[in-house]
């Protein structure tokens, strides 16, 4: 028998994971990938306590945060394409023009 | 009256969005798009005036509160008021944008689609009643915002600014649904209401069970994303590089507006739906308000980049106003209710100031504003007014509040807990060192001599809004103090009830 408790691990490993890939890669579009991985951690969350508390709200969050995150990946790649247009580059440790 | 009305002036934003694009494909006429926003906004904000003071059951006056669209929206007080100053700014920047963007600016359609869209956010988050709701509120308005910052796409520091903002953003976005599914996994509902009675169950023991931990990291998480909004200090670190990136008139939006959402957000969440377990966030919530504060004000020294300079005294306003959170009390919320209004005014007043230099080409460094006032009189006015306000000087606006802000949570401090009147202290402190560098902005204003001609024509639109600005903050909200402090007492009461 699968407890809550197994779903509660698996996505906090899964969010373990992602928020590792956003701090550790150097390459934007990694890191979009990796901000997809931590979005889908918390769609585990929702689906598995939807089926344990028989609510259908956990799977209603789920099909809006998909849409979320397609339209974000659609934003995203957007912005770093114009940043790849004048800068040759996506290495987020070349972001340094602005700073103090 | 219909109660469906009552979502008008958010319809009229979305006829707007779905209007402007078709514009576009109609006639190439640049100035239509702005015309069409800036008819849409006012007509909106009119229709919000209108229902505040309309004699019905539905008068936000007498503090009723109407649900509506199966009750995922909530109307009360509280959020007509935010309501009220999203729109009032969204219109501000709209204005300033026809006079701040060349006549022949590329993507200028979508630059106001954005600008609509990313108000028609701000106002879901505002009487949205459940995470879900709230969560697609601050996205629609987080993407559009993105957009905006990176708008530029000839402009270097646009482009980099859009791409920290959008990256960080959508880290920040991801954290907090992981916050808020560890607290649908606990509680099993996604509304507020629902959270609230758990958790106030929890507290009376009639739910069993320890669940501290879990209550703990999942606010944690929810802080990161809504602590991302307001920009405070462990999450603050997009904010200058944005502030100055981006082209003015967004940066007012944002510093304005989408501060004032992540506040708005950030009371409906701790103060409504967690009250009740505030023991776990209480801590962590006064550690990053004095952090906030302390590090924001010492940073703002050292800069000589206007809009970097306001972006780090912005992360110290945020500090001062979440120190009421953890206090808890009626009047400790409502002076930051009223902090977090006025600050919208104050940092938008400001803000237009640097646009409008800006746009004369005078530009962006701290340099620039030598002299200001022999350009013109009415310009370094308006600064001086808005620096003051934010510092907290006695006449103007900005000091009401703060008080309100400061005496509220230090009476919570002295009945409670003890350690609220630290952060209390440290906030009046923190005023009196950020008096060093906005009076430097005043000194050379006024002080020093016009480097290059002193003729430089500002635009009408920057002239009329400082000049109300001024009106705002010196005279109207002084002499009517006692008003804004009603008006707030009911915003309380309607949030925490």
């Amino acid at each position: 028998m699968i407890d809550p408790i197994h779903f509660v691990v698996f996505s906090s490993i899964l969010m373990l994971i992602g928020a590792y890939g956003v701090i550790r890669n150097k390459n934007a579009i990694v890191v979009l990938m990796s901000i997809e991985i931590m979005l889908t951690a918390a769609n585990i969350n929702f689906v598995a306590f939807s089926s344990y508390y028989h609510d259908l709200t956990g799977q209603v969050a789920v099909l809006f945060v998909t849409t979320i995150a397609a339209a974000e990946v659609a934003i995203g790649l957007a912005i770093l394409l114009s940043l790849f247009k004048q800068r040759d580059t996506i290495e987020l440790d070349l972001l340094n023009t602005l700073r103090w | 009256m219909d109660s469906s009305l009552l979502f008008l002036p958010e319809l009229l934003l979305v006829a707007s969005i779905m209007a402007i694009p078709a514009l576009y494909i109609a006639t190439e006429n640049n100035k239509s798009y702005s015309i069409c926003a800036n008819m849409t906004l006012a007509l909106s904000f009119l229709l919000l005036i209108l229902f505040w003071f309309y004699p019905d059951e539905v008068s936000f006056e007498k503090n009723s509160s109407v649900y509506i669209i199966y009750s995922h929206f909530k109307l009360d007080t509280f959020s007509q008021l935010f309501k009220i100053i999203f729109v009032l700014t969204a219109l501000t920047v709209s204005v300033l944008s026809g006079s701040y963007f060349e006549e022949d600016e590329p993507h200028q359609a979508e630059y106001y689609t954005l600008l609509l869209s990313s108000t028609l956010g701000m106002m879901l988050v505002a009487s949205a009643t459940d995470f879900l709701t709230l969560f697609l509120g601050i996205e629609i308005s987080a993407f559009s915002s993105y957009a905006m910052v990176a708008f530029r796409k000839q402009d270097d520091k646009s482009t980099e600014a859009g791409a920290k903002y959008f990256l960080i953003g959508a880290f920040s976005s991801a954290l907090t649904l992981y916050g808020i599914s560890l607290l649908y996994a606990l509680t099993g509902s996604i509304t507020f209401e629902g959270m609230r009675s758990f958790f106030t169950g929890l507290n009376n023991e009639v739910v069993s069970g320890n669940f501290d931990e879990v209550i703990f990291i999942s606010s944690l998480f929810i802080l990161a994303g809504l602590g991302f909004k307001i920009a405070v200090v462990p999450f603050h670190a997009w904010a200058p590089d944005v502030y100055q990136g981006a082209p003015t008139p967004v940066t007012t939006l944002l510093a304005a507006g989408s501060k004032a959402m992540g506040f708005v957000a950030l009371f409906r969440v701790f103060l409504f739906t967690m009250e009740a377990v505030s023991d776990e966030w209480k801590l962590i919530l006064g550690i990053i308000a004095l952090a906030s504060m302390t590090i924001g004000n010492l940073a703002a020294i050292t800069q000589d980049d206007i809009g970097r300079m306001l972006a780090y005294s912005s992360i110290a306003q945020a500090g001062y106003i979440l120190i009421a959170v953890p206090a808890l009390t009626d009047d400790a919320v409502s002076g930051a209710i009223a902090h977090t209004m006025v600050h919208a005014f104050m940092k938008g007043g400001a803000f237009v100031i640097v646009a409008g230099v800006g746009a004369a080409g005078l530009g962006y460094s701290l340099d620039s504003y030598k002299g200001l006032a022999a350009r013109s009189q009415l310009l370094a006015l308006s600064m001086t007014v808005c620096l003051l306000s934010l510092v907290g000087i006695p006449p103007f606006a900005g000091f009401i509040s703060k008080f309100l802000l400061f005496y509220g949570t230090l009476q919570a401090g002295l009945s409670g807990d003890t350690w609220i009147i630290a952060l209390v202290i440290a906030g009046v402190l923190n005023s009196a060192l950020s008096l060093y560098y906005y009076l430097k902005v005043i000194r050379f204003m006024y002080l020093y001599d016009a480097v290059g001609s002193k003729d430089i024509e500002f635009s009408n639109a920057v002239r009329y809004i400082s000049f109300l600005t001024v009106l705002f903050l010196a005279i109207i909200l002084p002499l009517f103090w006692q008003s804004l402090f009603e008006i707030c007492k009911e915003a309380t009461v309607a949030l925490m009830t």
